[in-house]
Order: structure tokens, then C-alpha cells, then sequence
């Protein structure tokens, strides 16, 4: 009989069912599409962390290269049984080449490998062809990409093109390369991206300076440390004596190499070096190997795979976290609207109640009856939102992967959209508690009688003891949702029940001191003097605040054009006012709602928006320059001499660069210093390892004698002094703040540092004069700032490094660039312009991404107006028919309904955004110090009124046919 | 118990017929509606005249369909045959919108249950019918002067469940009169009331249609309310009973 009853009460409830079922769907819809998406994001990173990682052991030098000698130390580590195996890896930045105009070349990541001895794990998974494997592929010039690569450029297999290759240590060429397979963007190559696989073999080949080693194969599988064709050995250990320069040891440039299509000018004497070296080995002999390593290469950086799972899995577990709290929020909203929509259908069933009390039903009774169909409201929602969820989590998988870059494979979880129709029942059963224990808590006889419910203190008690129980269920079920985190499952939920309790009484008072505002039928003294009081304190704070006082103005003008009215308009507008305090916990939770949806989203965007203009600003105004060319050796002479043919050059600057390593600061060796194991990882206060080696990782000289020095409108100096032309000759250097205000090094003024070149062939002791920070955007490229000098002494042996700043006319700068690419073809050339392109795509991308997670409030905010319309609708019907019956349309009845819901819109809107204006104002003050940022009025207009139409179209949507009611059949029979 | 209302205000602005003519005329109105499955005949053929300035009472049991006819009528509901014909118009042919405007420049409707919206004070209420369509004067001054007439001036800014069923029923005939309609219909006036206040509304009822000349139409099952009229239709079972 129970479920006969429940069934025909849920029927018979019509569209007020479908409402109940809609919230609890919309809830569970979100909180499993998140967290699918999220399991999707955490097996696509954490799958196969191992073939991820390269191997077991993962070893990155970007300061000292590794040199053949360095591999002879790894073989030695393979012979005695330490390491299993090893391989070596140049990574480089790659683009299409030198016949390609400069403005329009593709860059990507070219991964250097020897294709017999790469990877040392699982192989790569070719989509083409099928069976491919390295070892045949990549060679003679062939080259293997990846899927992301083919997407990006529309390349085919058989495809021919030059590719310019070239790094930061060892200067660039190009070479002609036909694309002959394409792997999967997976295993060793997940989240790589753009990436091409080259032949080690080729490389040599084809690099200028390195020709002369007969294009040799360097074996990792040979058991003894030798490697054909190496170049004489190098010091790799650090030559103790100071402020030494080696001296170039020939300049004689090799050309040979079958694939070389063109080459720099390098002189012949440079080797090979590696910057990765990827190792496997047993469990067993991993901390040995790691220790090894670490004694060896202090300045290397070491990550074993569980390294790896480590620091990803925080930031996995992060990301999931905050999407199943996004959800959350969601199943939270669609809960109020299960509150709402079941207060609603057990209120018209109070007579029915009533009569059940007087046949003897006990309360127990109706508990069982009631909760029967709030379970099967929540099971058909459940089943509902969790069969939406699947295409939702491919939607959002879609986003999340077009904005990060990532490839993240879709799966399906059936444990988790299973947890999703429980969920969707436990929601519905927690939520239905509150009106289910007062609908079966009414007086048979004051229903039956039509008297008033008393609201005496046992009441109250009941009904403050169910909100209580509510949320500690609702924070019981969100610890189930969040892994069992206690701590985050209380936080979480007390924080937003305390501050959405908050912001709800403060909703209340403002919507209470709406209901009250006055209409007046004409224009009065008394009216006109209040809008005159408001538009002069709206414009006062139009002067500070913009945005702010522009908000504030809607006020008095909404107050002018009701005065202005026609009569109808009045008469809707003053019933508009009144209905919202009719039910005020219903337009505070809409009103609750959007305003979250709307601040989240319009604080996203105007800071993004901040952004943007901060970064095209710096650009356009902060920096004195506006494309850069990178060259090496003759090229530096090559671009100096014809650098006045540059069209539209206004000024340019060249300084002299060198990437360096640190070797020791005040005498103590830098391995001492440095940080390892969990502490080498960066936190608040500390850069970390590699943080710290960054910012000793290269020296860009400034030729101070002739008064070229850096400028305080891209720095300042924050200790100590900025460099003078005394300082010509000497080593000393300005390195960044950071490295003085935070760990490991805590760097000061009066420090000596001891800086290698990065073949480790030259050292110097640099003095630090002063400590810089940089003001918005603009810097240099390498991180210490020095003297010429002291840039040339630290250059590899026969690599000398420039760099070019130019000042070109923006409407002249695309064929500035193309001129650059035809005097220095193989050195690399940045149009900022491009830069600010590529920083705005990605700020959109990253927007987008964080909006959409937004606009989960926004929707639910949506959902809930629709919500209150069709209930206000179904409460009304007999009030619509007095209406009808008076003379009024369904037009005007219905711009009554829009009216009323443009205002909850509006208000919601304005109050979000006049939130967003003061939190972006303090932001700018206090935060982004150097910034400042304000929120256009046309952006903070552009929400509000864009709140307004979605909920007035939303409003119209559903109350369309509602009022269309015919008013005899409401005002006889309801 | 309300005290009984007496016609104060002899200044006011209500337009009064003197010549007879006919104001509404129904031609073989019939209404099916579906009950369930089936469907049910309510009016199966109903064919009379008003002239300007009757007082008719339509009298009939529960279920006769009087407040069907009392609804078609009003332009309230539309006949499934049959026409009506309001000031030699016919309204069963009328868009919404016109009916909208017939019903808020000709028609008065009094309900049995009061009827009033609840957000609004009494003033408001009747206010209501001159927000729409064109009318002169102020809405508000029009209200007072009304709610002066039928005894509630000092009630002027209650809302509807501060105000006795007495006290809402005379609001609601306030509101009848707002627009000074030719035609007040009132459907069961007295139903929701006790005898003494029905008897009061009643008066007031016969009082404004004596001092007005208007058209009212009441719809009872009670042949002592009817026979406040000048005329009675009896209806039974869907047809009229001579």
C-alpha cells in the first residue's frame, strides 16, 4: 500500500515531481561528471608513472650538461651492477626552418635520442604505423612525432620539411627531415605535447660543431665506458682557479653531415652534451644509484618515479579535490531545491496528511510514507544525473584537456556513477527530512478547521534540531565524497553553511527593504530628493571607485523610470516588490545563488581582463624593446653589421650572454648548500633545488663601460646599488630578489659566487653589488645581471652568445622579423607580439576553464529561479485569475513575473559585482602592489544586465505557460 | 461581525443607466467539460436578456452550472457553443486581449471567496483594475473614494488577513466598482460568510445598485438572497427552469 501511495503522490505531483527530480539530478549530475573527470586527470597522470618519469631514476642537468665523459661515469654504474641500463637525451627547441619566414615558423620540442637505446622502458605506442618501432624509424634524417604534433601543424606521414634545431648550450642548425611515424601521446611521452624524435646519430651528423665525430653511434649498451668518436675530455670537475677565462681553442666550422641543409657558424671543437639521463634498475639498488648520482653531480637534479607519483599525486589530489568540492556545492544547491520543491508538495497535501492523522496513522507512519518518496525521488534522480554525468564528464574532460594542453583518455568509472545514484538517494533523504518531519508534525484539527500552525518554542527547537542534523549528515556524506578527509569534509561544509548563513540574513534585510520600497503614483517632492541624494553619492563614488559608483547609479535611475512609469508597469512593479518578500527564503537562496555564480565569475574574468592589459601594457609601454634575436658566435657579427637594414629598427641594445652553474658561494661548495631529498622540493619560503639553480643558471653582461646599464623601468634595485660604468672589467653582479628573500641560499649584498661555464671549463668569482626586483613584466633573459665581461668569461668554450633587444615599429615588426630570419637564419628570434598572443590564449584557455567550473553556481543559480517561478506559478494560479479577472492580460501578468525575477537578477548581479569591484580594488592595493586594477563599468554593466536577461529569460521560459492560466478553473476549483 | 454598511458618500462618481436596453444577451450557450474520462454537459442550451440597471439573481443548486454561465459570461471561460453578447457585442469570439479589456471596462466580478491578492493592502486591491487599460483620475484617490462607500476608510492600508471575510468581501465590491463597469457580477457574494454579515452585503449590494443603476447578476442557491432581485433565473441540471 506504502509504495502504491507513493507512487501515485509522486504522479500525481506532476511538474512539482519533476522539479524535485531535476535538483537531485542536476546535484549528482555535477559532483560525478567532476568526478570522473578528476579520475580521468589522475589516471592519465599516474598510470604509468615509471615510463612517465623516463625510467626509475630520472637525472636533469640544464646548469652542467652532461658530457661523454659524464656517460662514461653511468656505464661504470651499469658494469658494477647499480644500474640495469641508461640512455641520453638532448632535449631542444625545434620549428620549422629557415625557409619558412621567421613570422610565420612553427615552434615544438625535439627530443634528441639514440633510437636503439630509447626508451629504456616501455616503448612507445605508434598509431602509425601500426607495428613502428624506434630503432628502424628514426634514422637517415627520419623523424617519429607525436599525435598532439600532427594535430598542431597538419602534418603527414611521408611529409619532408626543414627543421632548425636548437638549444641554449650548443648553439642551432637546421635540418632537412622526412616524417615517417607518429606515437601515441602516452608512456614516456604523456602530457609531452608537440614533440618530434630525432637520431642522436643525425644530430652529430648534422651539427656543425660536433661533425668531426665521424657521425658515431654512442652505445649505452656497451658494457665498457667507451664512446666513439668523443672529443678530448674535458675537466668536468671545476678548475679551482678564479676569475680565469680559457681562451677559444679553434674556430674551425664543420659543414659535413649528410642532412645539414645550413649551419652557424660555430667554431668545430664543441662535443655533444646531454641534459637528461634516464635509468633503470631494481628497487633494491635505486637509493644506492640515486646517492651515486648525487655525489657525482651535485648540481644535477635526481627523480625516481616515486618522486614523481609524489609530487604529482599532491597536485592530483589537489585538482580532485577542488572539483568534488565544486560538485559538492552543486549537490548542496540541488539539495535547497529538494527543500523547497518537498515543502511545496507536502503543503498542499496537508489536508490529505490530516485525514491520515484522524484514521490513525502515527507519525512514524508518515515518516516511512514520506521518506518513500523522497528516496524515490532521489533514486530516479540519482539515475538521472548519474546517466548525464557520462556525457557531461566527456564535455568537461574536453574542456579541461583544450585549456592545459594535456591529454587526458576518457573511462568510465562504474563504482563512481554507481556512488552517484546512492549520493542522489542519500541527498534527497537528508534534504527531505526537514519538511517531511513538519509535514507529519501538523495538527490534524488546525488543518481541518483551516486555523493557523503555532509556531511555539518546541517548534522552533524541532526545526533548528533538523537543520542541525541536516548538515551533520550532509557533512557525513561529504567526507564519503571526499575520500574519508574528515578535516576537509567539516571544513568545507561548516565554512559554506557559516558563510552562505551569513550572506543569506544579509540577503534577507536587503530583500525585506526592497519589498518596502515605495511606488509612488506621481512624482513627489520627497521622491525626487532621494533619487537627487542617490545620484550625487553614486557620482561621488564614481570618482573613486568607477565601477563601483556606476553600479550604484542603476538605483536612482530604476527609481526615476518608476516614476516615469505607466500605470500597468507601477502596478507590476509595486506587486513585483511586494512578491519578493512573499517568500523570502526562496529569492534569498535565488538571490544566494547567482550572487556566488556571478562573483565567482566575474572576479575570474576581471582579473583575467587585468591581466590581459597588464601583460599587453607591459609590453607595449614597460619594455624598451620589442623582439629579441638569440645568436651565436659569427652570427653575433653577422646581425651586428646589418642590423641597420632591420626595417622600422628605432634602437636596440646587445648584451652578451653565458649560461653558468654555480660551483661554490663564499667558499662553501653549492652541493652543501643546496636542499635534497623532500626539502629539495620548492615551498612557501624556499625556491627549492632547482629553483635556486635557476636563478644562478646564466649571466646577461651589459657593456656598463660605454654607460650601458640595466634600466629602472624594468627593475629595481632593492639592496645595495644598480651597476655603474666603474664596475667595467670587474665581476660584479646584480642577481634577483628572490634569492635573497627566500631559501635555501638567502643570498646578500657582498656575496661571492663562484660561477662555471656549463661545460665547467672556465670559473669566475662574481661579487654581488645589488639585489634587483622586477617591476610588471619586463626582464632580461638570463637571471644574473653582470658585466660584458664577465658574460664573455663564462661563455663555453668557443660558444659566445648574444642577444640583440630591439625597438621596432609595431606596424613594421612582422617584416623586421622575416628580415631577421634572411641575415640570421639559425639564430632564434622572439616577436613579443607573438608572446603576448600565445600568454592571452592561454589566459583565455585557463579562463575558460575556471569559468566553467564557475558557472556550475551560475547554473545551479539558473535551476533554482526556474525552480521558484514554477512554484511561485503553481502558488499563485488562484492570485493570476483575480488578475485575469480584473482586466489583466497574460502579457502583463507575465511582465510582472519577469519584473520580479530581473530584480532578483539584477540585485544579485549588482551586489556580486560591487564585491568584485571592492575585492579587485583591494587586490590592486595590497596584493599586486606594483598593479593597479579596476573593473571597467562596461564589464561590471555587462554582467549585471546579462544577469538580468538570463533571469528574466529564464523566468519567461517557464512561467510562459503558467500564465496562461484560465481563470475561472483556478478562482472555482483551487 | 461587521456593523452593517450604510451609503455615506452621495458625491460619487459612479455613472448610472436611465434608459433600458439590453446589456447582455446569452443565445443557446451550451459548455461540455471532461470529467475524468467522460465528458459532462454543464450548460446544455441557455438562451436570456438583461437590461441595463436589473438586478438578477441566477438561483440554481450546486452544480447547476450557474457559476459556469456566471464565468462565460464574465469572459472569464469561453461557451463550447452559443454566444454572448455584452452591449450588443460578442465576446465568445474575442481575443485575450480584447476579452482582458472587456472584462476590466465592463465587467465586476465579486467571488464567493473573497479573492483579494494577499500582498497588496486593501487600497491596492482596489487599485488593481485601474493599473490596466485607460482610465481618469488617480488610481488611489478612486480607491479611497470607494472603500469610503462601502464603510472601510479607516482600513485602507490592511492587508487581506488583517481584514474579517465581512470586511474583504466589501473590499472585493469596492474593487467591482473601480473601473465604474456596466455589469457587477457576484458569484455566491454571501457563501463564505455568516448570515448577519451576508445580510450586510447584501444591503450594500441593493444599496449601490440603487444608487448607481448598474447591472448585477448574483449567482445563489439561497432563494432569501435571491429575492433581493428584481429577477430570478432558475437554472437546474444545465437548463433553465421556467
Amino acid at each position: 500500500m506504502y509504495f502504491n501511495y507513493t507512487i501515485r503522490s509522486l504522479w500525481r505531483g506532476g511538474q512539482r515531481t519533476l522539479l524535485a527530480i531535476f535538483c537531485v539530478a542536476v546535484g549528482v549530475m555535477a559532483i560525478v561528471a567532476l568526478q570522473l573527470v578528476g579520475l580521468m586527470i589522475n589516471n592519465a597522470f599516474n598510470n604509468n608513472v615509471r615510463d612517465a618519469n623516463g625510467g626509475d631514476i630520472a637525472v636533469r642537468s640544464q646548469n652542467q650538461p652532461f658530457t661523454q665523459d659524464d656517460l662514461s661515469f653511468f656505464n661504470q654504474l651499469k658494469k658494477n651492477g647499480t644500474i640495469h641500463n641508461y640512455t641520453a637525451v638532448i632535449n631542444a627547441q625545434g620549428s620549422t626552418g629557415t625557409n619558412t619566414k621567421s613570422s610565420l615558423r612553427q615552434s615544438f620540442d625535439v627530443r634528441v635520442i639514440d633510437p636503439k637505446n630509447y626508451p629504456v622502458v616501455t616503448p612507445p605506442t605508434f598509431t602509425n604505423p601500426a607495428n613502428g618501432k624506434l630503432a628502424d624509424l628514426v634514422k637517415n634524417q627520419q623523424i617519429v612525432v607525436t599525435q598532439p604534433f600532427i594535430d598542431q601543424y597538419k602534418k603527414k606521414i611521408g611529409n619532408s620539411f626543414d627543421m632548425h634545431i636548437g638549444s641554449r648550450t650548443q648553439g642551432s642548425f637546421t635540418v632537412h627531415v622526412k616524417l615517417v611515424g607518429i606515437v601515441a601521446e602516452s608512456g614516456i611521452l604523456a602530457q609531452s605535447g608537440s614533440v618530434v624524435l630525432f637520431s642522436i646519430n643525425d644530430y652529430k651528423a648534422a651539427h656543425p660543431t660536433t661533425s668531426q665525430e665521424n657521425g658515431a653511434t654512442q652505445s649505452q649498451n656497451a658494457t665498457a665506458p667507451q664512446q666513439n668518436g668523443t672529443l678530448p675530455s674535458q675537466n668536468s670537475t671545476v678548475p679551482q682557479q678564479s676569475g680565469t677565462t680559457s681562451q677559444p681553442n679553434g674556430t674551425a666550422t664543420g659543414q659535413s653531415g649528410s642532412g645539414a641543409q645550413q649551419a652557424s657558424s660555430a667554431p668545430a671543437k664543441q662535443e655533444v652534451l646531454y641534459d637528461s639521463i634516464n635509468i633503470v634498475t631494481d628497487s633494491a639498488h635505486i637509493n644506492q644509484a640515486v646517492k651515486k648520482i648525487q655525489d657525482h653531480f651535485p648540481i644535477a637534479n635526481t627523480q625516481t618515479a616515486t618522486d614523481a607519483l609524489k609530487q604529482q599525486q599532491d597536485t592530483i589530489d589537489n585538482i580532485r579535490k577542488f572539483l568534488e568540492i565544486a560538485g559538492l556545492l552543486a549537490l548542496l544547491i540541488g539539495g535547497v531545491g529538494i527543500v523547497n520543491t518537498m515543502q511545496v508538495l507536502l503543503s498542499r497535501r496537508k489536508i490529505e496528511i490530516a485525514m491520515l492523522k484522524t484514521t490513525g496513522y502515527r507519525r512514524f507512519d508518515l515518516y516511512l510514507l514520506f521518506g518513500l518518496e523522497a528516496g524515490l525521488l532521489g533514486l530516479v534522480g540519482g539515475v538521472i544525473g548519474a546517466g548525464a554525468a557520462t556525457g557531461v564528464s566527456y564535455l568537461v574532460r574536453n574542456v579541461v584537456q583544450s585549456s592545459f594542453g594535456l591529454t587526458i583518455p576518457f573511462q568510465l568509472d562504474w563504482f563512481t556513477i554507481g556512488e552517484g545514484v546512492m549520493i542522489g538517494l542519500a541527498t534527497a533523504l537528508i534534504f527531505g527530512l526537514l519538511p517531511i518531519v513538519q509535514a507529519a508534525n501538523i495538527r490534524p484539527l488546525n488543518v481541518i478547521r483551516e486555523m493557523p500552525e503555532r509556531w511555539g518554542a518546541g517548534s522552533i527547537f524541532l526545526t533548528l534540531g533538523l537543520l542541525l542534523l541536516l548538515t551533520v549528515l550532509f557533512c557525513t556524506l561529504a567526507i564519503v565524497i571526499l575520500n574519508n578527509d574528515i578535516v576537509l569534509g567539516v571544513t568545507s561544509v561548516y565554512s559554506t553553511f557559516i558563510f552562505l548563513g551569513l550572506l543569506s540574513l544579509f540577503f534577507g534585510l536587503v530583500i525585506f527593504l526592497m519589498s518596502k520600497l515605495p511606488v509612488p503614483e506621481h512624482l513627489t517632492i520627497g521622491s525626487i530628493v532621494l533619487v537627487l541624494v542617490m545620484v550625487a553619492v553614486s557620482l561621488l563614488i564614481m570618482r573613486v571607485l568607477p565601477a563601483f559608483g556606476m553600479l550604484l547609479l542603476i538605483f536612482p535611475l530604476l527609481g526615476i523610470i518608476v516614476m516615469l512609469a505607466p500605470r500597468t508597469w507601477k502596478a507590476n512593479a509595486k506587486m513585483a516588490l511586494r512578491n519578493l518578500n512573499r517568500q523570502r527564503a526562496r529569492t534569498t537562496t535565488t538571490l544566494l545563488a547567482l550572487f556566488v555564480g556571478i562573483f565567482t565569475i566575474g572576479l575570474i574574468l576581471i582579473l583575467g581582463q587585468n591581466l590581459h592589459e597588464q601583460v599587453n601594457s607591459a609590453i607595449a609601454n614597460m619594455l624598451s624593446y620589442n623582439a629579441f634575436t638569440v645568436t651565436s658566435n659569427d652570427d653575433t657579427t653577422k646581425l651586428q653589421n646589418k642590423i641597420k637594414s632591420v626595417p622600422g629598427l628605432q634602437a636596440y641594445q646587445r648584451h652578451t650572454l653565458a649560461s653558468t652553474a654555480p660551483v661554490a658561494i663564499n667558499d662553501k661548495p653549492i652541493q652543501d648548500l643546496l636542499p635534497t631529498g623532500d626539502n629539495a622540493q620548492p615551498s612557501p619560503g624556499s625556491l627549492g633545488r632547482g629553483g635556486a639553480l635557476y636563478f644562478l643558471s646564466g649571466i646577461e653582461g651589459y657593456d656598463v663601460g660605454k654607460k650601458q646599464l640595466p634600466t629602472s623601468d624594468t627593475l629595481s634595485i632593492v639592496k645595495g646599488r644598480n651597476l655603474q660604468s666603474t664596475d667595467a672589467g670587474t665581476d660584479n653582479v646584480l642577481i634577483a630578489n628572490q634569492l635573497a628573500d627566500m631559501g635555501p641560499l638567502h643570498l646578500k649584498v657582498g656575496d661571492m659566487v663562484m660561477l662555471s661555464s656549463i661545460d665547467s671549463a672556465n670559473t669566475r668569482l662574481v661579487h654581488i653589488v645589488g639585489i634587483y626586483s622586477l617591476i610588471g613584466f619586463g626582464s632580461g633573459l638570463y637571471p644574473v645581471l653582470g658585466t660584458s665581461n664577465t658574460a664573455t668569461a663564462l661563455a663555453p668554450a668557443d660558444v659566445n652568445q648574444a642577444v640583440f633587444y630591439m625597438k621596432i615599429s609595431p606596424d613594421k615588426l612582422s617584416s623586421a622579423v622575416d628580415t631577421l630570419g634572411r641575415i640570421v637564419p639559425n639564430a632564434f628570434t622572439l616577436n613579443l607580439a607573438n608572446i603576448s598572443d600565445i600568454i592571452d590564449q592561454m589566459l583565455n584557455d585557463i579562463l575558460l576553464t575556471l569559468t566553467t567550473i564557475a558557472s556550475l553556481s551560475l547554473i545551479a543559480g539558473v535551476i533554482i529561479i526556474a525552480n521558484a517561478v514554477a512554484l511561485a506559478m503553481l502558488e499563485r494560479r488562484r492570485e493570476l485569475g483575480i488578475l485575469k479577472s480584473v482586466g489583466y492580460t497574460s502579457q502583463n501578468i507575465l511582465g510582472e513575473v519577469l519584473l520580479e525575477n530581473g530584480l532578483v537578477g539584477g540585485t544579485g548581479a549588482m551586489m556580486a559585482m560591487l564585491l568584485v569591484s571592492l575585492v579587485i580594488f583591494l587586490l590592486g592595493r595590497f596584493v599586486f602592489k606594483a598593479v593597479s586594477l579596476a573593473v571597467a563599468p562596461s564589464t561590471a554593466i555587462a554582467m549585471v544586465v546579462g544577469a538580468i536577461l538570463l533571469a528574466m529569460l529564464t523566468a519567461a521560459l517557464v512561467a510562459w505557460q503558467a500564465v496562461r492560466v484560465r481563470p475561472l478553473e483556478v478562482l472555482r476549483y483551487e | 461581525m461587521d456593523e452593517p454598511t450604510t451609503l455615506q458618500n452621495s458625491n460619487l462618481s459612479l455613472s448610472s443607466s436611465t434608459t433600458s436596453r439590453v446589456v447582455i444577451g446569452v443565445r443557446n450557450i451550451t459548455k461540455i467539460l471532461p470529467l475524468g474520462r467522460e465528458l459532462i454537459d454543464i450548460l446544455k442550451g441557455i438562451s436570456f436578456q438583461i437590461t441595463s440597471g436589473e438586478f438578477i439573481s441566477i438561483i440554481g443548486p450546486s452544480g447547476s452550472g450557474k457559476s459556469t454561465l456566471l464565468g462565460i459570461i464574465a469572459g472569464l471561460d469561453n461557451p463550447t457553443s452559443g454566444q454572448i453578447l455584452i452591449d450588443g457585442i460578442d465576446i465568445t469570439r474575442m481575443s485575450e486581449g480584447q476579452l482582458a479589456s472587456v472584462r476590466n471596462k465592463k465587467i465586476g466580478m465579486v467571488f464567493q471567496a473573497f479573492n483579494l491578492i494577499p500582498t497588496l493592502t486593501a487600497q491596492e486591491n482596489v487599485e488593481v483594475p485601474l493599473h490596466v487599460g485607460k482610465h481618469k483620475g488617480s488610481p488611489s484617490a478612486r480607491a479611497k473614494e470607494l472603500l469610503g462607500l462601502v464603510g472601510l476608510s479607516h482600513r485602507l492600508n490592511h492587508r487581506p488577513n488583517q481584514l474579517s471575510g465581512g470586511e474583504q468581501q466589501r473590499v472585493a465590491i469596492a474593487r467591482s466598482l473601480a473601473t465604474d463597469p456596466t455589469i457587477v457580477i457576484a458569484d455566491e457574494p454571501t457563501g463564505n460568510l455568516d448570515a448577519k454579515n451576508g445580510e450586510n452585503i447584501l444591503n450594500l449590494i441593493a444599496d449601490l445598485r440603487a444608487r448607481t443603476g448598474k447591472t448585477f447578476i448574483i449567482a445563489t442557491h439561497d432563494l432569501h438572497i435571491a429575492s433581493h432581485a428584481d429577477r430570478s433565473i432558475s437554472i437546474v441540471d444545465g437548463l433553465i427552469q421556467e
